[in-house]
């Protein structure tokens, strides 16, 4: 778009070795904003495609180097040169910190040099152009009508514009009218946003409090805040909750909290979409874990050992459900079977390990019987397989979902499962000199988990809850059942208002600069021809626009095809 | 309610299949109409004052109300699923891409009403017939809703409200293609087609409209993500991609003001050689088709491909 109007300063220009006003008219230059837009979307965009660092392994180099060598089977040479240009941690590098950098300083320098020349243009617009400019603006029309200048000034005032006569000559009268000239505050507005949006975030950043936290039910209050000083916040889980529907369907998280300061405590439930406020901090629900037991160990003296959780930390192993039925058609088992040994076969590897176990069920015969099936399983084809064997019976090999026989037993394998497995290390009365135990926590056959530690005696240890179990060694085990943990989000923010009202100026500014439909016209009447010439910012039709006033004013010549129907 | 919803989407889908051929039909008359006038012009028997062809209005009237029986049927679709889902429609793709189809077609009628930019629908009902067919490809059992986007209000306003906003980039996207098939302002390559004045005039209405509704849903999933996540801003995939998307229509006001070109930048124009800095001017309008690839993007490619805090496609 030409500007008719007279310059009211002489631009700037870069003159000779003066940096800063190079530098300042580069940071105006809209053509350089496009680049910086440019370039920031291009950034962004490459965060979204290549996959970027978790956040829990930024401050961790083995973790780092960890998943480094897994991107390396999709990036294969590109990793090294990937990483060193920070395309695996796009949004934390130092160029795109940089990028936002340059563009807020571009924002602040061209809000703060449009404001001059803003408040100008709305409180002291050029009211006259040179003649010339009727003939050669973008938008323009001219049409004869009846009248004069006296039904151009009636018709503009009743579209909304201030009119002003503004010059009369002999042979002609010039007219300026401008339509909503306030509204070119909007840009300034929607601009000094992403300036609030700034002071936002650097609140965010550097005032804010971010922690996560693991806590089980059962456990002591937790406290969050580094600082053990009077101001320190516990929280405690109460109770921590999975909802499951009747299909299966997770449906729910939620935990009850207590959040205690000094004599103070609120007790508040904090779920997925409503965080719990306590303190002037927000607890949010995180995460949801249940693969947690609680077990109590004391020495032969009667000592307490240990008093604590026991974290499987997702870890898991597979193990097979079975059923079993015997002759006469009762169910005598139904429920997973822990692994009580591995056989190890002839790679070094896992692959080809054979796990072992047991199905112990009352016998036929009574009188507190008990029959036991060993069974064995491995995964073959990516699919776990059961061998069930008996000492005077063939065996039989089952696929999830089959079923056989195996002497007057009938066995249904189920399906696979997953239950909570790890080694400890550390775990008094180990009878291995390292101390070294396994646990699983599989669910019995009424559905209650129940801990399965190999390692503690000569033979695999079953601890039902709340059942002590001595050991030949003379500790004594007590599992108290598995324990639900929530993973908490504490946080302030002071940031987050200063970015509500950010958005909502930009909102007003954008709201502003598109839909008042600001216009600005000079007018030339003479007594033969009428001269429409303006500005519109909004609008690519302005021209039509014109054409439009001068048909309304009974012109017959104004119109060009397409004016009344667009298509 | 499921199957009926699932019954109306498909008859949603036929009037969708028709309005294209019919708007088809309505450009090629204007076609027959141009090859008319011009023979009737090389036998002397009128004066053509325009460039364009006149289309026939009653196969015009034919397609607008094939459009609107479309967006009557997927509203039917719509409000039936939410009925038998019990939550607004839009926690996976399938209830998304349909909600979004109808959003366009709504949209449409919409500017085609305050335009009179009837044969803009050449381009955009096919992207609605193409939506639908695509919508047939995922998954459409009734499923329970989520935890994370168990909050009806926020559900409802963020993702309508980013929903209508691709919707409405999406007849900008109609207009800035015409315009651009036409060569820019001031030319017409295709007498059947639209002006380029008028179309880019359509899409740069649609953008004012969509600019700032895809700013307000994301503002709104920054604050649904505070009051989850903790957090407002995080640069998961999904937000980031809205992100860009909103950069390359801020992209687009700029090129318009500073005449479409980085090049001549001071700091730029010393770097890039003058035959490069007079020969490259894209227009602006090529930021709308760019901006609409990354709303194809930011809807399909992030949540089918790119793993993140948004992945509820359910496929």
């Amino acid at each position: 778009m030409s500007i008719p109007v007279r310059r009211l300063e002489a631009p700037l220009r870069p003159g000779g070795l003066d940096p800063f006003r190079f530098l300042w008219q580069l940071l105006t230059n809209v053509k350089f904003a496009l680049l910086l837009v440019g370039t920031a979307g291009l950034a962004g965009l490459v965060g979204v495609v290549v996959p970027q660092l978790p956040a829990p392994m930024r401050g961790n180099p083995a973790a780092r180097a960890a998943w480094l060598e897994l991107q390396r089977e999709d990036f294969g040479a590109f990793t090294d040169p990937f990483d060193r240009l920070g395309l695996f941690d796009v949004f934390h590098s130092w160029w795109f910190t940089a990028l936002w950098a340059l563009i807020i300083v571009a924002v602040t320098v061209c809000t703060v040099s449009r404001f001059l020349p803003t408040w100008r243009s709305v409180h002291r617009p050029p009211k006259t152009v040179a003649s010339r400019y009727f003939e050669s603006a973008h938008h323009r029309a001219e049409f004869s009508h009846q009248g004069g200048a006296a039904a151009v000034e009636r018709l503009l005032a009743k579209k909304r514009y201030r009119v002003e006569r503004v010059k009369s000559e002999s042979d002609a009268e010039y007219l300026f009218a401008e339509r909503y000239p306030w509204s070119h505050y909007g840009t300034f507005l929607s601009h000094l946003a992403l300036l609030m949006l700034l002071v936002g975030g650097l609140l965010t950043v550097f005032a804010g409090f971010d922690r996560t936290l693991v806590v089980a039910e059962t456990t002591p209050a937790a406290p969050v805040l580094a600082d053990p000083g009077p101001g320190q916040i516990f929280v405690r889980v109460l109770d921590a909750v999975r909802g499951v529907d009747s299909d299966g369907n997770i449906v729910d998280y939620r935990s009850l909290i207590e959040v205690r300061r000094g004599d103070e405590t609120e007790r508040c439930t904090t779920t997925v979409n409503d965080p719990c406020s306590a303190f002037g901090y927000r607890v949010h629900q995180a995460a949801f874990f249940d693969d947690i037991g609680r077990l109590r160990i004391t020495a032969p003296d009667g000592r307490l050992l240990y008093d604590d959780i026991i974290d499987f930390e997702n870890r898991t192993t597979a193990v097979p459900w079975l059923r079993v039925t015997d002759a006469r058609g009762n169910v005598v088992f139904d429920q997973e079977t822990p692994q009580a040994a591995t056989e190890p076969g002839n790679q070094s590897g896992p692959e080809d390990d054979v796990a072992l176990g047991s199905v112990d069920f009352p016998s036929l015969a009574g009188g507190g019987a008990f029959a036991s099936l060993p069974v064995a399983w491995r995964v073959v084809e990516g699919e776990l397989r059961v061998l069930l064997l008996a000492n005077d019976a063939p065996a039989a090999v089952l696929s999830p979902g089959m079923a056989g026989t195996v002497g007057e037993y009938r066995v249904e394998f189920r399906k696979p499962r997953a239950i909570p497995a790890m080694q400890i290390d550390d775990m008094p009365g180990a009878v291995s000199g390292d101390g070294t135990v396994v646990a699983q926590m599989p669910a019995g056959r009424d559905g209650r988990p129940y801990l399965f530690v190999s390692g503690i005696d000569s033979d695999n240890v079953e601890l039902a809850v709340d059942q002590a179990v001595r050991t030949p060694g003379g500790y004594t085990y007590t599992f108290g059942g598995r324990v639900e943990a929530a993973g908490l989000s504490v946080r302030r923010d002071p940031g987050d208002t200063f970015i509500w009202v950010a958005v909502a100026m930009a909102m007003a500014g954008l709201s502003i600069t598109f839909y008042v439909p600001r216009r600005r016209l000079w007018v030339k009447v003479t007594p033969s021809r009428t001269y429409l010439a303006g500005m519109a910012e909004r609008t690519t039709r302005f021209g039509r626009e014109l054409r439009l006033i001068g048909a309304e004013l009974g012109a017959r010549d104004v119109l060009l095809p397409g004016d009344m129907h667009a298509d | 309610m499921a199957d009926l919803s699932i019954y109306l989407f498909w008859t949603g889908l036929a009037f969708a299949g028709m309005a294209v051929l019919v708007y088809v039909a309505y450009v090629a008359s204007a076609t027959l109409s141009l090859r008319r006038y011009a023979a009737q012009t090389e036998a002397g028997a009128v004066t053509v004052t325009g460039a364009s062809g006149t289309p026939g209005a009653g196969v015009g009237r034919l397609a607008t109300t094939l459009t609107a029986l479309t967006s009557a049927a997927l509203m039917g679709a719509v409000a039936a699923r939410w009925a038998a889902v019990e939550h607004p429609p839009l926690s996976n793709l399938y209830e998304f891409t349909v909600a979004f189809a109808m959003a366009i077609v709504v949209a449409y009628l919409a500017f085609e009403a305050a335009s009179g930019l009837r044969r803009a629908g050449v381009v955009a009902l096919p992207i609605v017939a193409a939506m639908l067919l695509i919508a047939t490809r995922f998954p459409s059992e009734v499923t329970p809703l989520v935890p994370a986007l168990q909050n009806a209000r926020l559900l409802t306003l963020h993702v309508t409200v980013i929903m209508a906003s691709y919707a409405v980039l999406t007849v900008a996207f109609c207009g800035a293609a015409i315009y651009l098939a036409q060569g820019g302002e001031g030319q017409r390559r295709f007498g059947w087609l639209p002006g380029a004045e008028a179309a880019g005039d359509l899409a740069h209405r649609a953008v004012l409209v969509g600019f700032p509704l895809l700013g307000l849903g994301i503002a709104l999933g920054a604050w649904w993500a505070n009051d989850a996540w903790g957090r407002y801003w995080g640069w998961d995939p999904k937000e980031t991609s809205a992100l860009v998307t909103w950069l390359s229509i801020v992209a687009y006001f700029h090129a318009r003001a500073g005449s479409g070109s980085v090049a001549g930048a001071p700091g730029i124009r010393k770097l890039v050689p003058e035959r490069v800095r007079r020969g490259w001017r894209p227009d602006p309008m090529w930021w709308l088709v760019v901006m609409w690839a990354l709303v194809m993007f930011t809807y399909f490619g992030v949540n089918l491909w790119v793993s993140g805090l948004h992945s509820y496609a359910g496929v």
